[in-house]
């Protein structure tokens, strides 16, 4: 099945064209992530699939009408802002997210059984470190059971050891759930071993590709400029 | 006259819990010039009732405050002009439109003058019950949609997400705000309404460890400061409603000092 599907897709931001005339289809069950320059619209773009944009063209998500299939989606936003103000804890900002209450308890655990959080419930959101801070927004893109995960530089803050935790995780989630991923990034020393599909994007679709095939050339159109990030160097 | 004391504090009591909470969602969504706005634009309904000759003007300011909420919440939806500008202009378009009708009737003064300051112990019977049953129905709409109304003012995002109408909640809660302010101006008057809404909230945010002790401490705050104030007022002969918010900043004083200075200890 295809988790999504975009047909010409063209996202405006105060009239300047984002992203222009865009197709590609992921299917179900795959990982792909999505690279490219700094305003080359990989935001606007998951901003676009989660319902937040206007847009021309066409969105169907595992083959149903845009909208009504948005409650299938987890989000990781790029930046949250959090309140100075309201003293809520983690546990209580995960309940606001929480569809049906009943089993609050049950969900939260079965969560922190991926990402573990448990010792951050009773803390406050606006204690945070920036790591925990994402790692509880992770946490929360989990709770109502996605089938597609929408990930925005989810861990540009985590550590490395969170950072490698976070992608076992990611696999586990999708090999033991099916959860389709969708994940902008700009590690590209992790595609190689993680991802099934690469979309390169700057304005337009740069590639569209099974992560093995990804190339010194293609990262050279994209980037404009020779890059030495191994390991797509050495492979021409 | 202790049946007009014990009317007027009940009232006072049930706004002041309602004021409690909402006052979280009003720091959170920065509506304190809102709240401030839909209070001064009432002088117009006041105004239009006293013309009219009206005994329940209550009826023209509600009708009044829903239409400008609206209008207010449509204009910043539709247009780019900032929402605090939004709100001052129509204030000030209504609040001179309002003095200017007043000032064309003989003996307005009094009124007015209970408006501005606020006075819970002039209070028809109409109003009484009126006030007493909107509060319930706040507070059921409050507890039934509480943590949606939270996430869409948090985070209008996350709240899309999980398939809560935004649009609609956000417009409600205007509505509901915008209600509970000009019903409040009997016991706050136009000039101290407000402060009903912000200082037990933020007293509270200075000691409370959760969001759930955040909403109990807000509402005993407002509620001690609510009796608290009607013993100076009584003893003192002080008005009512300044009286309250006097107790309830000092309150904030101490407190702020002590969250802040013991800093630096
Ligand atoms: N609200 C907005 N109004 C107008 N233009 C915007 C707005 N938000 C973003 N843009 C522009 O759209 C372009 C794409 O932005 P976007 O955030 O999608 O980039 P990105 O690929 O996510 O970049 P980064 O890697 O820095 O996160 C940028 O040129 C940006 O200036
Ligand atoms: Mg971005």
């Amino acid at each position: 099945m295809i988790a999504l599907e975009v047909k010409n897709l063209t996202v405006r931001l105060v009239n300047n064209p984002i992203i222009q005339n865009l197709n590609f289809k992921i299917k179900e069950g795959s990982i792909t992530v999505i690279i490219g320059p700094n305003g080359a619209g990989k935001t606007t773009l998951l901003k676009t699939i989660i319902g937040l944009l206007p847009y021309q063209g066409e969105i169907k998500i595992l083959d149903g009408e845009h909208k009504s299939m948005l409650s299938s989606i987890g989000y990781v936003p790029q930046v949250y802002t959090v309140d100075n103000f309201l003293p809520i804890t983690v546990k209580e900002f995960l309940y606001l997210s929480i569809i049906d209450d009943k089993n609050f308890n049950d969900k939260i655990d079965d969560v922190n059984k991926y990402v573990s959080i448990a010792h951050l419930y009773d803390k406050k959101l606006n204690q945070l470190s920036g790591g925990q801070l994402e790692r509880v927004l992770f946490a929360r893109s989990l709770l109502n059971n996605p089938k597609i995960l929408i990930l925005d530089e989810p861990i540009s803050e985590t550590d490395i050891s969170g950072q490698e935790e976070f992608y076992v995780v990611l696999k586990k989630l999708n090999q033991e759930k099916n959860i389709t991923i969708l994940i902008v990034t700009h590690e590209l020393s992790l595609i190689d071993n993680f991802a099934s599909h690469v979309l390169c994007l700057n304005h337009r679709m740069i590639c569209d590709l099974p992560a093995k095939e990804l190339k010194g050339d293609v990262l050279k159109k994209l980037y404009n400029k020779d890059l030495f990030v191994y390991p797509f160097n050495n492979k021409k | 006259m202790a049946l007009i004391l014990a009317k007027a504090l009940i009232i006072t009591l049930w706004l002041s819990v309602v004021f409690a909470i909402f006052g979280i969602f009003v720091i959170i969504k920065r509506m304190a010039f809102f709240s401030d706005g839909i209070a001064h634009a009432a002088v117009l309904g006041l105004a239009i009732g006293f013309t009219m000759g009206l005994s329940n003007n209550i009826i023209i300011i509600i009708l009044e405050s829903i239409i400008f909420a609206i209008l207010i919440f449509l204009l910043e939806k539709n247009t780019k002009i900032n929402p605090d500008a939004l709100v001052s202009i129509i204030f000030v378009i209504s609040l001179s439109f309002g003095l200017i009708i007043l000032s064309s009737q003989k003996g307005y003064q009094p009124e007015l003058i209970n408006f501005i300051i606020g006075n819970p112990l002039v209070m028809s019977n109409f109003d009484f019950y009126f006030i007493l049953i909107f509060c319930l129905l706040t507070l059921i709409f409050i507890i039934f949609n509480f943590k949606k109304i939270l996430l869409v003012i948090l985070d209008p995002t996350e709240a899309r997400l999980i398939n809560i109408n935004s649009y609609t909640y956000e417009l409600v809660f205007y509505i509901f705000l915008a209600l509970s302010v000009v019903l409040g101006i009997k016991i706050g008057g136009v000039m101290l309404i407000t402060s009903f809404l912000i200082l037990p909230p933020t007293i509270a945010s200075f000691i409370a460890k959760s969001l759930q002790d955040l909403i109990s401490k807000s509402i005993i705050i407002a509620v001690v400061s609510v009796i608290v104030g009607y013993m100076l007022a009584y003893l003192y002969n002080f008005p009512v409603s300044a009286s309250i918010i006097l107790f309830s900043s000092i309150i904030f004083i101490l407190m702020f000092f002590n969250k802040y200075l013991s800093n630096y200890k």
